[in-house]
């Protein structure tokens, strides 16, 4: 690779990424108008600056097309559970349930905002806690704006070692760990204690946002309890199995936060009247029809017993998995490359897509199920499987063009070596410095590809190399990485788009960023700080 | 009130700039697999077109009226 690294080629392969940010942020548009923008200048700089040609504009776009639909099917079929819920009003038992088991307002939201969130990104993951925990919180009282930025803050945590440990194995595969060795524990090790550091930061965030200090000193032992199980009970377990070092801890707050629920701390009806996170007149009224009478809670929540129990034996029976993994495909790719020698390495099957063992099967078995089940007991009328679905399909279509755009962006910057640009850029200038931003750069890279997953593949092994050249710790430089790609989680367009859109705030997007990029980029500062202090001096 | 059809509201916009984004995929595909420039181009710049819809559409289209 020839490719020359300096400050103006740096600025070039930033550019397309501090457009998108100046788009969403300062001029307020919505990713389905600012990633198509964000695109153009990725193209532009590729073929002027990167010596791009356009089969490989043409490949690196056909991948992001692929990679996106992969993500789309998740976003629809997540949307379709939604709306099977949405039209049995299963979300308004679901509220008023959840109410009576916890009366007390913030442990309510603190469970359906944050630890609900923690449950579905232990299995799931691919943003879909976002597009189902967004309007569960619309469903008790919360605005559209905050149901959408709780849950990304809530699910981020889970984003390494969630998913069954997807994005941890991506992070040990790019760094060349091999499972079980010293450097592997002592690796998972510092990632896990990063990310316990940001799930405290989630818990009591959502607290401030729901009633400042008051709120704050209420929910105070619930968020010291759950951040010791979730991200006390992930550090623990990432030293004896990190498949399911997040999804147990996940499973057991879900349990513990309802036995709170009935301690006599939080058994009472407690809530702050201003919150301003909550909208009081959505909760005096029954908007969409009442409730039905007959459903209970166990049977609102039908849909998502069967979502777990499915996602479980597939993921966890081994022989089920094995079996059913053995269908999948991909699309094969020639080799491209740049004028500056940079190659994209032919693929024979690229990003292999296993149907059977893949999150959107799960729901979408699951939402079909549920719907069988509603109507079955009359709460699906009749015309409402045909809105089910012509709303799911209406709904996904706006965050489709986004998600396109922003893989197939995220794509042409990595096959045109703007990624590697921009990253060798900043470690060749900053020198030891770059410690502080290691975990940034994971960040940058779950906001530029949308996945940790994504994250740790890009960047995983140029952290690797950075922290050899500068001799300091590489653990504990992976570990900021992956903790840096989860944080990121929060903060990245199309997870957020994901919300936005079961939200029903298609558009404002850049509103939701710009809040959460307040509390995610400080803590990855501080996590850099903290870092740059152990092991950087 | 007039109900508008689907296809007329920015959704069902969207949803006919997904089905072209989805040809130019095929048509990319066909290009590269026959190592065809010309088609490759033809299909990236179709893409291109269709994902600059929303843009064009909220900013340049819409404020006109």
């Amino acid at each position: 690779m020839n490719i020359p690294i300096n400050l103006f080629m740096w600025i070039m392969a930033f550019l397309p990424i501090i457009a998108l940010l100046i788009l969403m942020i300062k001029f307020n548009w919505g990713a389905t108008e600012a990633a198509p923008v964000g695109l153009i200048i990725t193209i532009v700089t590729g073929l002027a600056f990167f010596k791009a040609d356009v089969r490989l504009l043409a490949a690196e776009s056909a991948k992001g097309v692929w990679n996106a639909l992969i993500i789309l099917i998740i976003v629809w079929t997540a949307i379709l559970m939604y709306q099977v819920g949405d039209e049995a009003k299963a979300f308004l038992v679901i509220r008023n349930g959840m109410r009576k088991l916890l009366p007390n307002e913030l442990l309510l939201v603190l469970a359906m905002g944050w630890i609900f969130e923690s449950f579905l990104q232990g299995i799931t993951g691919f943003g879909v806690p976002v597009a189902v925990g967004a309007p569960l919180l619309i469903g008790i009282g919360v605005k559209p704006m905050w149901a959408v930025i709780i849950p990304l803050l809530g699910q981020a945590w889970g984003n390494t070692f969630g998913t069954l440990g997807a994005a941890w194995d991506s992070l040990a595969m790019s760094a060349g760990l091999s499972a079980g060795s010293k450097e592997y524990l002592v690796t998972a090790l510092w990632t896990a204690a990063f990310i316990w550091f940001w799930n405290a930061i989630g818990g009591f965030a959502t607290c401030w946002f729901y009633g400042k200090g008051k709120a704050l000193k209420k929910g105070l032992p619930a968020v010291v309890l759950m951040a010791v199980i979730q991200g006390g009970g992930e550090l623990l377990l990432s030293q004896v199995n990190t498949t399911i070092c997040c999804f147990v801890p996940a499973c057991v707050s879900l349990i513990v936060i309802l036995l709170l629920g009935r301690t006599k701390m939080y058994n009472q009806e407690w809530s702050v009247e201003d919150s301003p996170i909550m909208n009081r007149e959505f909760a005096g009224q029954e908007k969409g029809g009442e409730a039905p009478a007959d459903m209970s809670l166990i049977q609102a929540f039908v849909p998502y017993f069967l979502l777990s129990a499915l996602t479980l034996i597939v993921l966890l029976v081994k022989p089920v998995n094995e079996t059913l993994g053995k269908i999948s495909f991909g699309l094969s790719f020639p080799e491209t490359s740049t004028g500056y020698g940079y190659v994209n390495k032919a693929v024979e099957s690229f990003s292999p897509f296993a149907p059977f063992t893949h999150a959107s099967m799960f729901l979408f078995i699951s939402a079909i199920i549920g719907l069988l089940y509603y109507k079955k007991h009359g709460w699906i009328g009749d015309g409402g499987v045909k809105r089910i679905f012509v709303k799911s399909v209406s709904m996904t279509m706006p965050s489709g063009i986004a998600v396109i755009g922003l893989v197939i962006m995220s794509k042409i910057m990595d096959g045109t070596g703007q990624t590697v640009v921009l990253a060798n850029g900043i470690a060749k200038v900053l020198g030891k410095i770059y410690v502080i931003l290691a975990p940034f750069v994971g960040l940058l890279g779950t906001f530029m590809t949308g996945s940790n997953m994504s994250s740790n593949i890009l960047f995983g092994g140029f952290q690797m190399t950075t922290a050899n050249l500068l001799e300091v710790n590489s653990s504990a430089i992976l570990g900021a990485q992956s903790a840096g790609g989860a944080i990121g989680s929060a903060v990245s367009p199309s997870k957020i788009i994901l919300g936005t859109t079961t939200a029903s705030i298609l558009g404002k997007e850049g509103e939701v960023l710009k809040r959460i990029i307040a509390l995610t980029v400080p803590t990855t500062i501080v996590i850099g700080a903290i870092l740059f202090v152990l092991v950087g001096m | 009130m007039e109900k508008k059809s689907f296809f007329k509201t920015k959704e069902g916009g969207l949803t006919i700039a997904f089905v072209v984004i989805m040809l130019a995929f095929f048509i990319i595909l066909a290009g590269l697999n026959s190592l065809n420039d010309t088609v490759c181009l033809a299909g990236f710049v179709i893409m291109v077109g269709a994902m600059l819809y929303s843009p064009i559409k909220t900013f340049i289209l819409k404020p006109k009226k």
